[in-house]
């Protein structure tokens, strides 16, 4: 999903402001989390709206006072303590802005990626049951399940038969087209060597062309 | 109980054919498929699963090898039943536990058979009986082929045949041994050729008993990768791993009777008085009998007994068998008399 600040890149920050009873979560991307989060450091002000007018700016305590600090950026997780106090000055029947605290997360995959629009499966459903609801999911869940065939098979790509007399393929699943997987003939000669060497107990050649193995696996995974 | 005729015949993949050294009892492959325009597992309702039975169906009537074949849905089977079903390997346990709208096709000598509904909308199974798993396959694909052309079957030219499980995601293809293996057993090899074999991707497990106990000695191995490989390449691993084992399990039988033979003939005669006599048999005892007196046969120590016939009476001696031929549920207790009983006489028969 798209970051609800600036709505072009994708958002991968789950922003958290919780104010007293309040709490907004806001989907961000990085560069505006960082942005927004120091806003909230700099100014106390609310999210999403204009500095009030007159309002002076709240300064940074120091660390003898206990304020504010830590990076916009943080692990996922991390409260980021921001207390600030009301600026004075604003409506004046407005409430006193309470103590704020910003919780900066990772959104975890499950909520960036949209359920299927044929059976209305979510990804966290999928990983929850670990079976697919129809055809079109693996579609849906394109770029994700890059990384679970990987694990599972340690390929991404169908080497075997087609339907007799398909051509075009009913389901695009939306993986990136230019990834050229190590050559299969490769690893198959080495999986079928390490065959023989442990057949044979010659377990420190097994062990080198396991490893041989894993780099290029690992290889394939990095241009994924 | 409607299997009646069905449990008098042996399965074609139990003949003992091929397996000239009576280790290898059978090859199976298995391939997974989709409909493309319905829903699988949770999302697919009644309807929808009533919907993919008749297309299967239907497609199944006018394809050359399953035209004749019998069609059994899990709705009009009773538990008795559908347990019969699994033992003859016909069925999974997942689709006899099946909440209905699901069925299975086979032909007349169960070499081959289509589950439907199962965890995706059709399961295709080739048997052979043997070390050749080539002719699994081809059976197999020969059928998948049938089928496909008269239903679409949801398939992505990057990722394969799509299926319910991304496990199964690629070429679907299951391709497994049932092997008997009591030398490395015995001669406690196991431990390291089921780490050689999970190091190359593949998994082993008891066809009876739980996990790596194996009652009787008899293990299903199959590959675990189904994406990245091609059909033939998984024919050919399968192949090549029947081949070692085979060799391995000679030798391990050779170093038994090179260092122990009384020990083994002592064991395998034994085994078959108990068969000839016991009035009481319990699965698990019956099991490990039936092991010694194979690996008897296998040694050439019993002569008279094929392994078509041990192979049958593995099959006829389980719980819903016994009940089928009983015509009646039975205790526990009842069966394992009834299982002795049923051995007693089939092996005075095959020996006189």
């Amino acid at each position: 999903m798209k970051c609800t600040s600036c709505n072009q890149r994708e958002a991968t920050i789950a922003f958290t402001r919780i104010a007293g009873d309040d709490k907004q979560v806001l989907h961000l991307c990085a560069s505006c989390a960082e942005r927004i989060a120091r806003q909230e450091k700099g100014t106390g002000q609310e999210l999403g709206e204009a500095p009030a007018q007159g309002a002076p700016k709240a300064t940074p305590a120091g660390p003898a006072e206990g304020g504010q600090q830590a990076p916009p950026k943080t692990p996922a997780g991390t409260e980021t303590p921001a207390g600030t106090e009301a600026p004075a000055g604003s409506e004046a029947d407005k409430p006193p802005i309470k103590k704020v605290s910003v919780v900066v997360g990772h959104l975890s995959r499950s909520d960036t990626v949209a359920p299927c629009p044929e059976c209305g499966m979510t990804y966290e459903e999928f990983r929850k049951v670990g079976r697919f609801g129809c055809a079109r999911c693996y579609g849906a869940f394109g770029p994700h399940l890059q990384r679970l065939l990987k694990r599972v098979h340690g390929a991404t790509r169908h080497t075997g038969k087609s339907p007799a007399g398909s051509g075009s393929t009913p389901h695009s699943t939306a993986a990136p087209p230019a990834v050229a997987a190590a050559p299969p003939e490769e690893l198959g000669r080495l999986r079928q060597e390490l065959e023989k060497a442990v057949a044979a107990e010659a377990y420190e050649r097994a062990a080198e062309l396991r490893d041989r193995i894993s780099q290029l696996q690992a290889e394939d995974t990095d241009r994924i | 109980m409607k299997l009646q005729a069905m449990i008098q015949t042996a399965p074609s993949w139990l003949s003992g054919a091929d397996d000239a050294d009576g280790i290898v009892v059978s090859c199976r492959a298995r391939l997974a498929r989709n409909l493309t325009a319905h829903p699988f597992g949770a999302k697919a309702t009644p309807a929808h699963r009533e919907q993919v039975v008749a297309e299967v169906l239907g497609a199944a009537k006018q394809s050359r090898q399953m035209g004749s074949a019998s069609f059994y849905s899990m709705d009009m089977l009773d538990s008795d039943d559908r347990r019969v079903l699994v033992e003859r390997h016909l069925i999974s346990p997942a689709l006899a536990d099946s909440g209905g709208h699901s069925g299975v096709l086979f032909n007349s000598d169960e070499s081959l058979s289509v589950m439907i509904n199962e965890e995706d909308h059709l399961r295709l199974q080739a048997m052979c009986p043997g070390r050749r798993a080539r002719v699994a396959w081809s059976a197999a694909s020969a059928l998948d082929d049938e089928l496909n052309a008269a239903v679409g079957c949801a398939y992505d030219e990057a990722l394969g045949y799509l299926t319910a499980c991304p496990t199964n995601t690629g070429t679907g293809l299951r391709m497994s041994v049932l092997i008997h293996l009591p030398g490395l057993v015995l001669t406690e090899d196991m431990e390291r050729v089921l780490q050689g074999l999970n190091q190359l991707s593949f998994a082993v497990r008891g066809v009876y008993g739980e996990g790596t106990n194996a009652a009787g000695n008899l293990f299903q191995i199959s590959n675990q990768v189904t994406l990245g490989r091609s059909e033939e390449q998984l024919v050919d691993d399968l192949t090549g791993i029947i081949r070692q084992l085979v060799e391995y399990e000679r030798d391990a039988q050779e170093n038994l009777l090179g260092e122990a033979r009384p020990q083994v003939e002592d064991k395998v005669w034994r085994a078959f008085g108990l068969l000839s006599q016991a009035r009481v048999l319990s699965s698990q005892e019956f099991m490990n009998l039936l092991s010694a007196v194979r690996l008897g046969v296998s040694l050439k120590f019993v002569e008279k007994v094929p392994t078509s016939f041990l192979n049958h009476l593995m099959i006829i001696t389980q719980p819903s068998h016994l009940q089928a031929r009983a015509g009646a549920h039975l205790e526990p207790q009842e069966r394992d008399i009834q299982r002795a009983d049923l051995v007693r006489r089939q092996l005075s028969e095959v020996v006189a």
